[in-house]
């Protein structure tokens, strides 16, 4: 009986690693609730906040893609959940033992987890993208945004709607994965959740006091969630601190920086 | 007792690939050192116990040798290789560390499916082993609701998966109810008559007695003994045996005297220690004691066990206050 | 052949019921150096962002455009009112919402700690009345997070307002009374928003879920509507009925007229005293919930 020594092809390797996190992700109930939720969160706060909108006869200022997109903010607290919770309900269980030893090599376990989780928000976000922006073009020149005030309706065939209903996918996808790089170095559900919607709200929150003007356009710049949301402004880009995918491509460092911090620690640290 | 601590056992040929070898394994946590220098060989086709009493080091051993846990110096291969590089490794060593390292709310099914495609085997393979651990009733429930034992054989479940010639179960006995315990002796027994290297840890003697062939005995992060059950046991019975007498408190004190260590066990009896059947029996003729019985006294595994870790033991309970007479 | 007589317990007892549950769950609480850690990051993060924010007053040197006559005091008061708009002392306390969220992540444990391992019945076992347990846990945390609000707010406005100064920069005066109300407000905020996460907590029983409820319904309204998105009629609804209404008790009297009151100048839809009751509101039916639910549930 002796022990294969050949390696086993990358390809074949990353691909029974992520058929094995796929069914860990799928026969877990909870996983189809919460993406349900996500979708449902976000076009419920984006149709309100539609209809909440009005633009007077005089006019307004109002950037309606970002208006009807705005469900994105609330969605992706609990795109920032699920995230989390592929890693930390491992560690609280102790399955992660299990894993780790099925599969020894850690950092294809963590791509696995990153590759998925990006995949099903690609999917869940694109729904409520969508239907985001549907209800805004539905709903939006009910109240006000007519094209007499220079309002079309949305449509995906304008530029500026369809760079930012596509931003607005990539910007949930964007979330999960810092959040699954900072659920990987925490390990604790509630500690990381914490720090990471702390990062996504405290951050804008605490940044609008400063009013030195260059240090506050340099914390906007910086921040997570006000440098990837440019993605979804339509009106007066020009006056923008970065342009909109520069500002997409700011979160993209968070996330890249979590994962990065994740590898390590999940590689040299004992489990 | 010397001679047994150190291999004793010859390797035989073409048996060298699925073996554990550990060599100089230290690891600290903290102040505390859990692992002092193990090394010890786990060579196929026999029962190999792995005991200790609590805190000796016999987990953190095993999670080393998976990989799971880092050692500060030494070495832990498989067949020569470290766990991480082998491929498909749950095909070489079934594992078993926690049984209670599940997610709840999932199924036990699948929870062998996630395993099984973590290794390119798919859900015929799931339902063999469901079949061979005689879990088909309970398969589909949720595993959180699982009681002890039944969370054991599903643990057994999954590191029997990949067929693995070797087999690595940390503390599998705990929870079992008798039936369990003699169908899991059983059970462990033909898996090395199959020719596999089966490696079980434990801290109770009494549940490895009639299924070890081999033991690593370690104390304090150690290994103290590495020998065959038989060897032990033979060793820990030698110049001991037992006399039968309706004068004990007699016979205590003359044999005392002559230089004897003794222990009243049962009633009437007296565990004779340090001095020869033959100069025993002199004594107590001489002091006109009499008495009904000398017999050899043959150890069990339990006793020889504590005689050699007395000393590494790490927790030990205060004596019992008052108590009954005894 | 004796008779052995029945066992008494020689352990000595010595409070009545309540009092003894009330000193076992603040031992439980101040045993865990995480949650004890915890209480303190967010005293010193109020403090640290009370600090940061100091930097957000207005310069005298700001007063260089008055008109000849006036006095520099007067010009100043003047300048404030019309200076940017972040500019009454509810600014100091921007640190609140990352010092909840800290509070909200140590209470969230603290009760969920109970469902890992099953340390629940070992707690129910000792003391079976189970709504007790709750009521409890609810004291020891609330008075935690009380002190913990206390702490902070009175220390980020002392130690903010001297910074300022030194600085020479200045915000909206208050009378006492008026600071006295947002530095108890804001205690009482963050303890009654503890003793919410807490019953979340007891719903929901993981403490991932429990935070991120705790942090959406406290924090996001806030965060929503200083966002440049528009989305202010939405901000405004969810700043009247959610538990984020609390944060109203930190607003200052409106002495000058400003050009825009909204949250991101300190004020809320709603009156100091009716936002935090919306809060008290949420937590009551929060406790009632998870109370009905401690008592139904297997343990």
């Amino acid at each position: 009986m002796s022990l294969p020594t050949a390696g086993l092809s990358r390809v074949r390797y990353g691909r029974q690693t992520l058929h094995a996190e796929w069914t860990k992700l799928r026969t877990l109930a909870s996983t189809g609730w919460l993406l349900l939720a996500v979708a449902v969160l976000t076009i419920a706060v984006s149709a309100a906040a539609d209809a909440s909108a009005a633009c007077p006869s005089g006019g307004c200022q109002t950037d309606p893609v970002r208006l009807s997109l705005t469900g994105v903010q609330v969605g992706q607290a609990i795109v920032a959940i699920v995230a989390v919770l592929a890693v930390s309900s491992e560690y609280s269980s102790h399955m992660i033992q299990v894993t780790l030893t099925a599969v020894p090599r850690r950092l294809a376990v963590l791509a696995a987890k990153a590759a998925l989780i990006a995949g099903l928000f690609l999917a869940a976000g694109a729904v409520a993208v969508l239907a985001s922006v549907l209800a805004g073009r539905l709903i939006l020149p009910g109240h006000g945004f007519t094209p007499v005030h220079g309002y079309q309706p949305l449509s995906l065939g304008d530029g500026p709607v369809l760079r930012a209903a596509c931003g607005s996918v990539l910007y949930l996808v964007l979330i999960a994965l810092l959040s699954l790089g900072v659920a990987t170095v925490v390990r604790e559900s509630a500690v990381a959740i914490g720090l990471v919607l702390g990062l996504l709200y405290v951050f804008p929150v605490v940044t609008s006091v400063v009013s030195n003007q260059p240090w506050h356009r340099h914390l906007e710049q910086i921040g997570p969630t006000t440098a990837g949301l440019y993605i979804q402004d339509t009106v007066d880009v020009r006056a923008l601190p970065l342009t909109p995918w520069q500002g997409l491509g700011m979160l993209a460092l968070w996330a890249a920086g979590a994962l990065t911090v994740g590898a390590l620690v999940l590689r040299s640290r004992d489990v | 007792m010397s001679g047994l601590t150190g291999g004793n056992w010859s390797r035989t040929s073409g048996s060298l690939e699925a073996t554990i070898e550990v060599d100089g394994l230290r690891k600290r946590f903290g102040p505390t050192v859990a692992l002092d220098g193990m090394t010890f060989s786990v060579p196929p086709a026999q029962v190999t116990g792995f005991v200790g009493p609590n805190g000796a080091g016999k987990s953190t051993t095993m999670r080393v040798i998976l990989g799971l846990d880092a050692a500060d110096n030494g070495t832990a291969v498989i067949g020569g290789q470290p766990y991480w590089s082998l491929r498909h490794p749950l095909t070489h060593v079934g594992s078993l560390l926690d049984a209670s390292a599940l997610q709840p709310s999932r199924t036990a099914r699948n929870h062998l499916l996630w395993l099984a495609h973590s290794q390119g085997l798919g859900s015929r393979r799931v339902a063999e082993v469901v079949e061979q651990m005689g879990l088909k009733s309970a398969i589909r429930r949720p595993a959180g609701g699982f009681s002890l034992g039944m969370r054991q054989r599903l643990g057994v479940a999954a590191a029997l998966l990949g067929d693995p010639p070797i087999l690595m179960l940390d503390e599998p006995f705990n929870g079992m109810d008798p039936v369990g315990i003699v169908w899991m002796r059983g059970f462990l027994r033909a898996l090395a008559a199959e020719g596999r290297a089966v490696f079980v840890s434990s801290h109770l003697m009494s549940e490895l007695q009639d299924a070890a062939d081999h033991l690593v005995v370690v104390g304090r992060g150690k290994v103290i003994a590495d020998t065959s059950v038989k060897d032990l046991i033979a060793a820990a019975s030698g110049d001991r045996f037992e006399l039968r007498t309706a004068e004990r408190a007699e016979a205590m004190k003359v044999l005392a005297e002559a230089g004897a260590e003794v222990t009243a066990t049962a009633q009437d009896v007296v565990l004779v220690k340090s001095l020869s059947a033959e100069r025993t029996v002199a004594a107590l003729t001489a002091k006109h004691v009499t008495f009904a019985e000398v017999s050899a006294h043959r150890a069990t595994l339990e006793e020889a066990y504590m005689e050699l870790t007395r000393d590494a033991v790490e927790y030990r309970a205060a004596p019992a206050a008052g108590g009954a007479a005894r | 052949m004796t008779t052995v007589r029945p066992y008494r317990s020689s352990a000595r007892v010595r409070r009545g019921d309540f009092a003894q549950l009330l000193h076992a769950e603040w031992t439980k609480f101040r045993t865990v150096r995480g949650w004890v850690t915890g209480m303190i990051v967010a005293v010193l993060v109020i403090v640290g962002f009370g600090l940061f924010a100091s930097g957000g007053g207005v310069k005298a040197s700001d007063t260089e455009t008055c008109p000849p006559g006036m006095s520099s005091a007067d010009c100043r008061s003047a300048a404030v009112s019309l200076a940017p708009p972040e500019n009454t002392i509810a600014l100091y306390l921007i640190g609140t919402f990352a010092g909840l969220i800290a509070v909200a992540v140590v209470a969230a444990m603290f009760m969920s700690a109970e469902y890992r391992r099953g340390l629940i019945r070992t707690t129910l076992a000792s003391s079976p009345v189970r709504g007790r347990v709750l009521t409890a846990k609810a004291i020891v945390i609330g008075a935690v997070a009380f002190a913990v609000g206390l702490a902070a707010a009175a220390g980020a406005l002392i130690f903010a307002t001297d910074l300022a100064h030194h600085r020479g920069l200045s915000v909206l005066a208050v009378q006492w009374p008026t600071e006295l109300r947002i530095i108890a407000g804001t205690a009482a905020l963050i303890a009654v928003a503890a003793v919410f996460t807490l019953a979340i907590a007891a719903i929901v029983r993981r403490s991932g879920v429990t935070v991120t409820i705790a942090i959406v319904t406290i924090v996001l309204p806030y965060f929503l509507s200083i966002s440049n998105g528009g989305a202010t009629g939405v901000a405004d609804f969810l700043l009247r009925v959610t538990p984020a209404a609390a944060f109203a008790v930190q607003q200052p009297t409106p002495q000058y007229y400003l050009a825009v009151t909204s949250p991101a100048t300190g004020f809320f839809p709603l009156a100091p005293w009716a936002g935090f009751a919306v809060l008290c509101g949420w937590t009551v039916l929060a406790l009632v919930l998870a109370a009905y639910l401690l008592r139904r549930r297997d343990a």
